[in-house]
């Protein structure tokens, strides 16, 4: 899966499990404020990207991740891992 | 040590709460992803209503289960068991209320944790029979 396809399967994943405006989501914004993330979804988050891409996001993997291409980059590199 | 099932005084030293809002009667099984639970509908419960427990003492009863699984996972650390809370609850069917005198068991699957946060799928019979479901995360108090 080349970046493109993960960038934009993430979207979609967010997009319909956060159920906001995929206008919302740009590399630059801000996860946390863009899809109004609290303590309680950060779970949801890693469940679905466990289920959707095949990798387990740990605390430490948030360090430093602020906006979208911070997360992109984190299953990016998780996946890359893994392969 | 103890060895399960767990019920009576031992298992209160594993779960924070106290009578009468007990809605736990004994550990059966666990292991660190989940664990089955009971719980004996009792006629003096202060969950009962019109002969039956309340959906909310269900609810209650299903939360305990998922305290009794992290008040164990302390226990077998050596630790005291931690108090929390029902962080929200998700995709809950209930089909039938136990009556007195009936006893429930439910089975917990702890899907993951993550940041203090456990979000788990809880699964409750009554006879051998599904009665009730539900998606619940709890937060461990700080």
């Amino acid at each position: 899966m080349d970046k493109a396809s993960i960038y934009q399967k993430i979207n979609e994943i967010l997009v319909e499990e956060f159920e906001v405006d995929e206008e919302i989501i740009s590399p630059e914004a801000s996860l946390k404020e863009s899809l109004d993330l609290d303590s309680l979804d950060y779970v949801d988050l890693v469940v679905i990207i466990e289920s959707n891409f095949g990798v387990k996001l740990v605390e430490a993997d948030f360090d430093g991740v602020v906006t979208f291409q911070d997360f992109y980059n984190v299953v990016e590199q998780k996946m890359a891992v893994r392969n | 040590m103890m060895t399960l099932p767990i019920s009576g005084e031992k298992l209160l030293t594993l779960i924070p709460q106290r009578t009468p809002i007990v809605l736990v009667s004994s550990l059966e099984r666990y292991d660190e992803n989940g664990l089955v639970s009971s719980f004996f509908v009792r006629a003096e419960g202060v969950f009962v209503d019109d002969e039956k427990l309340a959906e909310s003492g269900l609810l209650e009863h299903m939360a305990q289960s998922v305290a009794l699984h992290t008040g164990y996972s302390y226990f077998l650390k050596g630790e005291n068991a931690p108090m929390g809370y029902i962080g929200s609850m998700q995709n809950v069917e209930i089909h039938k209320l136990p009556k007195i005198g009936e006893t429930v068991f439910s089975s917990i699957q702890i899907i993951q944790e993550f940041m203090g946060v456990t979000l788990v799928e809880i699964e409750t019979k009554l006879d051998g029979e599904f009665i009730a479901r539900a998606r619940m995360k709890t937060v461990i108090a700080p």
